[in-house]
């Protein structure tokens, strides 16, 4: 990928404008004091790199979204990859190809599990975000990726757009999108939206104006219903892809309230989810989450800031407070040089799922970009 | 020797005495640490016997037995109640001892337990808990007017005539709210939102007329099924049933039944914080294999163990004898007990029964981890409760060796003792998965979100397993940290599953073959140790 097409797509992404090494870390000594973060932020990323295409190497399934978020990191920090690094990622990912569609995880990796061994239960089969992430994996390798394979891989994200306007497979996840997991469905529509858009400026005699109108409808009718901050984000997101114009008439200062209520009360980042947000899908009442635990993330955070960023550019009075990100940005950071924060269920002493991502120390990378704006 | 022998003991003077009467306990529970204490006053009587009462207040007094036998069937009974037992307590105010079980062979042998170990003045209230929907069927609807008339002809009063049960059910719903006790209405104005209840809305005036019809049905139904166990009610108990709103909670259908069956210790919310100092101990030093538990600084152990609580016990039983005689190992099927077919291959007894084949030791000793694992199986075990008890009797369709839990240490005590069970490939589990309540699947779109990826889920309620690959070696990874041992069974690591609800939990799937055995050795521990004892055998040091 050249330079002008990763800034472009950093900027798509992460509503960031990606400027050249020396002025990111400039701008990390004037957000945080130091460049400590940046340089935890960059090892940790060049680290977990090496270490997934390592394990391909070893013929272990390495999952799509950690080696892009980690490359992008290691592009970002101008830590090139070794031609046979891309070797071995581009094979990974191409033999990931199905349908026009990229898989989830290569079959050999599915069948481990005896749930899924049998033809009509095996979920490997294309998704839309394996679809992206492994799209642009492509890209920034600069694997060649032809008009052929443009096309049909346009053509199999369209034909997964549904009536709504969203956008994703229900081959496998077969929910109807009602009882979807709102996060699932902003964020595969948002990324299908972006290959499609992709392909506008490749394909020429591709029109995808029906189907952007159809997502408008979608993101524009689900907006006000969405009650975590990442489903508003990509909402929000693939708003400014297919209707910048609605941007201004979204309400920023229903968005505000939003986001305040789900700012942490110890002033350090925001929340995904309220604990009051929690009910029992089956009753329609509210759980008892006394004993349940809830922490602000990086990714809520740094979401919750770039919402804050695109309605300002928009024309809206808000202010990034500032503060709170650098706050969240201290205590996600860890020990092994990564970033997040635990998610903890009740008094489980192990962390429920993982602590330092990929996605998240990048975000940590990137986010004194977000905020550099006088606003 | 008998399945009566006793392979530890418990000084319960000791606890008190190096306690000072400060008694605390922390008890790992469906993923919370339940902590509390609670000082005791106690005095040392004749006998061996103690007294002890709460500090605050000498109301409360309980005559116990300073020295308090582990036996076998009394490690069953902690595991048991460590697994349906209520065990939540709040800061400055005691906890609830109440055991959740409706098979009622299983809550008379609890009860019995209660009463050897704080005596047999205890009072006990056998509750009942039913949605209103399950009455709401034309067969059901039958069964209340044949006990209506029932009721009428033995006099009773409170029971509405049919022709009285006409004309109410003619009035409209407000006038009938009207008079409800404020309880009721202040509960129905609550749940008045739930789509649930609105649904069955239209019932609402059929439940006020016959709830004390619907009351005295599940009364007469529980009388029944203690009677039926052996244990008839005592002056010592009663039975107390309680209705819910249709809609408001379990069933969503007419005729659904989503019972619930408690046996609550009246008189014992002082003790609580002894009584699961004695459960969390007991289960810890067998979980670690520690032989004794002394109280923090002191030198004496309050807790005893004859040997290493894997290993020691004086009870075995001869396998083959037990699997080919027992009177009641075996399963019903076209009108005849099916039994094992056994035969010796070295150290072990290859045992077979239709395709399945699996090998056993040929003796069996009774340790407290094995009993332990008995007890928690039944209470956390996926059989239904009755088919374990009724497997010799009539047929009960299928079986299979299923356990749930999300402690550590239960799904310890599960892998090891099916260890002492089984022998050779059987021993370890099929497959594990873990499943993920509705309440729970913010926290896991949280990894998604945290790694850059989506949460999917499947079928029509969004149920089913997680096909988000992602997600799914996150949780992996996770329950192997939060449970080692089941690093042991990684690579039989089957799925996530996205369910109605509960915490984070596994589930450990056995192969099919051992499971009358299993079944019928638990049985006879809970209500038949006659049964064991006939093919006990005298036994030196290991086990195999």
């Amino acid at each position: 990928m050249k330079l002008g097409e990763l800034q472009s797509f950093v900027s798509l992404r992460f509503d960031v404008d990606l400027p050249s090494l020396d002025k990111l870390v400039e701008s990390h000594e004037a957000y945080f004091g130091d460049i400590s973060f940046f340089d935890n932020a960059k090892r940790y990323l060049k680290a977990r790199f090496d270490f997934l295409v390592t394990e391909l190497a070893r013929g272990r399934n390495v999952f799509c979204p950690d080696l892009f978020h980690a490359l992008l990191g290691c592009l970002i920090t101008n830590q090139p990859c070794e031609r046979t690094q891309a070797d071995v990622i581009a094979k990974h990912v191409l033999g990931l190809r199905c349908q026009g569609g990229f898989l989830t995880a290569p079959r050999t990796y599915v069948d481990q599990f005896p749930k899924f061994r049998s033809a009509r239960t095996n979920p490997s089969i294309p998704e839309v975000y394996s679809s992206y992430y492994s799209y642009y994996l492509l890209q920034m390798l600069n694997v060649p990726f032809s008009g052929q394979d443009m096309e049909n891989l346009v053509s199999w994200m369209v034909a997964h757009q549904k009536k709504s306007g969203a956008i994703y497979s229900d081959v496998y996840s077969d929910t109807p999108e009602p009882r979807r997991f709102e996060t699932e469905v902003a964020c595969q529509t948002f990324f299908g939206i972006n290959v499609i858009l992709s392909a506008k400026a490749k394909l020429p005699e591709f029109d995808p104006n029906d189907c952007l109108l159809k997502t408008k409808e979608w993101a524009l009718g689900k907006w006000l219903s969405l009650r975590t901050v990442a489903g508003r984000y990509f909402a929000l997101k693939t708003i400014q892809l297919v209707c910048p114009e609605e941007v201004s008439q979204l309400g920023s200062a229903e968005a505000i309230g939003f986001l305040e209520d789900r700012s942490d009360h110890h002033g350090e980042g925001y929340y995904d989810y309220r604990l009051s947000d929690k009910i029992d899908e089956f009753m329609s009442s509210s759980s008892a989450t006394e004993l349940d635990k809830i922490s602000p993330h990086v990714f809520s955070t740094y979401y919750a800031a770039s919402i804050m960023k695109i309605l300002w550019s928009y024309g809206a009075s808000i202010k990034i407070p500032l503060d709170r990100l650098k706050r969240l940005a201290t205590k996600a950071a860890n020990q092994d040089s990564g970033f997040g924060i635990k998610v903890m269920v009740k008094d489980f002493p192990e962390p429920y799922g993982p602590v330092s991502t990929e996605l998240e120390t990048l975000l940590i990378l990137l986010l004194p970009l977000l905020t550099q704006v006088d606003i | 020797m008998s399945v009566e022998d006793a392979f530890g003991q418990m000084d319960l003077y000791r606890l008190l005495e190096d306690s000072h009467g400060l008694v605390s306990f922390e008890l790992y529970d469906s993923g919370t640490l339940r902590t509390g204490e609670c000082r005791y006053a106690f005095s040392l009587k004749e006998n061996d016997k103690l007294e002890v009462w709460p500090a605050a207040s000498s109301a409360t007094k309980l005559t116990l037995n300073r020295y308090v036998p582990l036996k076998p069937h009394t490690v069953a009974f902690v595991g048991l109640y460590i697994g349906d037992g209520a065990k939540a307590s709040h800061p400055g105010s005691a906890g609830i001892i109440s055991f959740s079980q409706r098979e009622s062979r299983l809550a008379n042998f609890v009860r019995s337990h209660f009463i050897q170990l704080f005596g047999d003045s205890l009072t006990f209230t056998h509750r009942v808990n039913e949605d209103a929907l399950f009455f709401m069927t034309d067969k059901m609807r039958q069964a209340l007017g044949k006990l209506r008339d029932q009721l009428l002809a033995e006099g009773r009063t409170d029971i509405l005539s049919r022709e009285q049960l006409e004309d109410y059910l003619k009035r409209d719903l407000d006038s009938v709210i009207a008079e409800q006790a404020p309880a009721t209405r202040i509960a129905l104005e609550k749940h008045s939102r739930k789509a649930a209840l609105q649904k069955h809305r239209k019932y609402l005036v059929e439940f006020f007329a016959n709830r004390s019809i619907m009351n005295e049905y599940l009364k007469r139904l529980k009388l029944k099924e203690l009677t039926d166990s052996g244990t008839p009610l005592s002056e010592n108990d009663r039975i107390a049933v309680n209705i819910r709103l249709p809609g408001v909670k379990g069933a969503r259908e007419e005729g659904k039944s989503s019972r619930s069956d408690e046996l609550d210790v009246d008189g014992l919310r002082q003790f609580h914080a002894l009584f699961l100092r004695i459960l969390s101990d007991v289960q810890s030093s067998i979980e670690k294999n520690e032989e004794d538990v002394k109280v923090s600084g002191s030198s004496a152990p309050w807790l005893i163990w004859e040997g290493k609580p894997h290993d020691c016990g004086k009870f075995s039983i001869q396998t083959v004898e037990y699997l080919t005689q027992a009177e009641e190992c075996g399963r019903f099927s076209r009108r005849r007990l099916v039994r094992y077919n056994c035969r010796e291959e070295g150290q072990t007894l290859v045992i077979s029964i239709g395709k399945s084949c699996f090998k056993v030791p040929k003796t069996l000793r009774f340790t407290p981890l094995l009993c332990l694992f008995f007890g928690l199986y039944l209470a956390e075990g996926q059989t239904p409760k009755w088919k374990i008890f009724k497997l010799a009797k009539e047929p009960v369709g299928s079986l299979k060796i299923g356990f749930t839990a999300s402690e550590p240490d239960s799904v310890s005590v599960c892998m090891r003792g099916m260890k002492q069970l089984i022998a050779g490939e059987n021993t370890i589990p099929e497959y594990w998965r873990i499943k993920v309540g509705a309440k729970y699947f913010p926290e896991t779109v949280t990894i998604g979100n945290k790694i850059g990826t989506v949460a999917l889920r499947r079928g029509e309620k969004g149920q089913g397993a997680a096909s988000g690959f992602e997600i799914v070696e996150n949780l992996r990874h996770w329950a192997v940290k939060s449970m080692p041992v089941l690093g042991e069974i990684e690579s039989r690591f089957d799925h996530v599953e996205y369910t109605g609800a509960g915490i984070p939990r596994i589930d450990l799937f056995y192969p099919k073959g051992p499971e009358i055995y299993i079944f019928s050795l638990m049985r006879d521990l809970i209500s038949n140790p006659s049964a064991l004892n006939r093919f006990s055998v005298e036994l030196g040091g290991a086990n195999r």
